[in-house]
């Protein structure tokens, strides 16, 4: 038993070193501003070690922590939307550090085009293109159907097209 | 930058991801280098159907087939997924190049757990409340859950008759004690010794009663007699009659309540289960939490003993240190105790008084018996029995010890029965505490009204938690 927890504990950390930079950028490709998504890939981590009892697998693991950052940048913007849009948030002291970053993904249209596209078409196209997820692996972290996963895929990549396009 | 790397993302992207972009243009394959063909890309509907093995392809496939329903975009030039990856792999390059932060693990473990906790808490409390609504709900009005809740969230303080004018550390109660100056109790299992087990555990009797489809009885269903029979070497032993006036049902053990002037009862006085072991001549009474149905007219006993602590030799020097009034509960809790019991100085010359009284529906005193001891007690109970099932002890040899008092009276906190510090004979000298007090004469009632000194020194004196 104490070993289960110990491995399970150590697979955690592992998970911790090795991806925690890939979810930081999945979130900020999510979200629009770094601070939210330091605290949605920490709240993320929060909630894995809650049930790191029942995932042992690593690939499981990651695919928990993916989709949980999914879900919370969904609930975050939700929340914006609803009461915090006038007030954006600021970003934190200790992300000093990474404000260039932030500065350099503001200016990036890749970006700016990806934040036009809707919500469901954002994360079709980052989960499959960023994450590298199979599209049954997105229909599984998105809830959705493979066809829906299709449709939104395909119908993002062309809207993000026409918005580089207008970027021009 | 990376617009011109994501709209042109063809040309550059051939380099790095090759293998996307070659699939992806599968639709056109001598397209690599060419991008603006956005003609050459929609017929690429018809190409897409060379379902390759990766599934970015069919996305890719499906573009042109949007861009079909969409005649506007047909010119667009086309946007190369294998492109798209990489462009938005190098778009949040920049961040977290630190890597994790050192802290982050150890801040989230924290975290972490310190939601668990409060998530056992949180669950635990709605648990209790859950089931105490329940069993109020299902057990009618005879049934307060008010103590249940204040023991669970450890509020304290909401006891009987409080009296007291002094102020109770309400925050540093414990569940143990009630309030100041009670000994609210009883559900100790076998063996145990210590001070007041929560009201919590009390709730648990009316959930026992459900099962015998009878109402509980309550304190107005019952005409209690509460009576102390005899005094065999220094243990008091007495007696709770009961008689129904209605059909109802009762469940044991009995909860009692125990009260002093002093209020330091809580930390002084431990009431435990009866077993054989434990040296009191009280019968056998084999349930423990039995559950006995009454008609009119019927009613159940139950037996108590009450055997006072032996003073420590050096309590004679016990009355210069209760000088200071305030600080007198703190020294009297000497066995793991609450510190419930604040310094509420009673000037009485009392302090070895401790009134007895039953708790019916484990809310309601009734009919309390007065007994002695100057430096705690412990109280032995049996569970309740039907009238007459058991036997009451007897003195064997001639002990000169006529039956004191036998209250039916209503619980008022006053209850002064004549002294009987002479028919209780404690084996430690019991003037001792009173004869520091200030207040000579015998006022029990007033618990705040002189704050002397005396109080206190009986603090000190009769703190000495009950020894085994």
């Amino acid at each position: 038993m104490a070993t289960d927890v110990d491995v399970t504990t150590d697979l955690l950390t592992e998970t911790y070193q090795r991806h925690y930079t890939s979810l930081l950028r999945l979130a900020a490709l999510l979200l629009d501003d770094l601070g939210s998504c330091e605290d949605v890939v920490q709240e993320a981590f929060i909630r894995v070690h809650g049930a790191r009892a029942r995932v042992r697998e690593a690939d499981k693991l990651l695919a928990y922590l993916r989709q949980t950052v999914v879900n919370l940048s969904r609930s975050t913007l939700r929340r914006r939307l609803l009461g915090l849009k006038l007030a954006p948030k600021p970003m934190p002291d200790a992300a000093s550090a990474e404000e260039g970053a932030y500065a350099a993904l503001e200016k990036d249209a890749l970006i700016q085009a990806l934040r036009g596209l809707q919500r469901r078409q954002r994360e079709v196209l980052v989960l499959r293109y960023y994450s590298d997820m199979t599209e049954a692996q997105v229909a599984t972290a998105l809830g959705l159907s493979i066809g829906s996963v299709k449709a939104y895929g395909s119908r993002g990549i062309e809207a993000l097209r026409v918005r580089l396009e207008e970027q021009r | 930058m990376n617009e011109e790397r994501a709209s042109e993302g063809p040309p550059r992207g051939s380099g790095g991801s090759g293998g996307a972009f070659s699939r992806t243009e599968g639709t056109r394959r001598a397209g690599r280098g060419a991008t603006g063909r956005g003609g050459a890309s929609a017929e690429g509907a018809a190409g897409g159907s060379d379902a390759q093995r990766e599934p970015r392809e069919q996305v890719a496939a499906d573009v042109p087939v949007a861009r079909g329903g969409r005649r506007r975009v047909a010119a667009e030039p086309a946007l190369d997924v294998g492109d798209l990856a990489q462009a938005l792999q190098r778009s949040v390059a920049a961040i977290g190049t630190a890597g994790p932060p050192r802290a982050g693990l150890t801040r989230i473990r924290r975290r972490a757990k310190a939601r668990a906790r409060r998530r056992t808490v949180m669950a635990g409390g709605a648990g209790v409340l859950f089931m105490a609504m329940a069993v109020s709900v299902l057990t009618g009005n005879s049934f307060d859950i008010v103590p249940v809740l204040t023991g669970v969230v450890g509020l304290g303080g909401g006891g009987g008759g409080g009296g007291d004018g002094g102020g109770a550390a309400s925050g540093s109660t414990s569940p143990a004690a009630d309030g100041p100056g009670q000994v609210r109790t009883v559900r100790p299992t076998g063996g145990l010794k210590g001070p007041a087990i929560g009201p919590g555990i009390v709730a648990a009797t009316p959930s026992a009663l459900v099962a015998s489809g009878v109402g509980a009885c309550g304190a107005t269903d019952l005409t209690t007699v509460a009576s102390v029979d005899t005094v065999i070497g220094g243990v008091s032993y007495g007696h709770v009659e009961a008689v129904a006036m209605r059909t109802c049902a009762v469940a044991g053990p009995p909860v009692l309540q125990v009260d002093n002037a002093a209020a330091n009862a809580a930390s002084s006085v431990v009431i435990l289960q009866h077993i054989p072991s434990d040296g009191s001549q009280l019968p056998q009474v084999p349930t423990w939490g039995t559950v006995l149905v009454l008609h009119a007219g019927q009613g159940y006993d139950f037996q108590f003993a009450w055997a006072p602590d032996t003073c420590p030799a050096a309590s004679s020097s016990a009355g210069p240190t209760g000088s200071s009034a305030g600080s007198g509960g703190g020294a009297g809790v000497a066995g793991g105790g609450p510190s419930a019991v604040t310094g509420t100085a009673a000037g009485s010359a009392n302090a070895g008084e401790y009134q007895l009284s039953y708790l019916v529906t484990a809310t309601s005193p009734t009919s309390p018996v007065t007994l002695q001891a100057s430096c705690g007690a412990t109280v032995y109970v049996t569970d309740v029995y039907e009238r007459g099932a058991y036997p009451l002890p007897k003195p064997d040899s001639a002990t000169p010890t006529p039956p004191p008092s036998s209250t039916s009276a209503a619980p008022s906190s006053a209850a002064p029965p004549p002294p009987p510090s002479t028919s209780a004979p404690a084996p430690a000298p019991s003037s001792a505490a009173p004869s520091t007090g200030t207040a000579g004469g015998e006022s029990p009632g007033a618990p705040a009204a002189s704050p002397a000194m005396g109080t206190s020194a009986a603090d000190t004196s009769t703190g000495q938690t009950a020894g085994p």
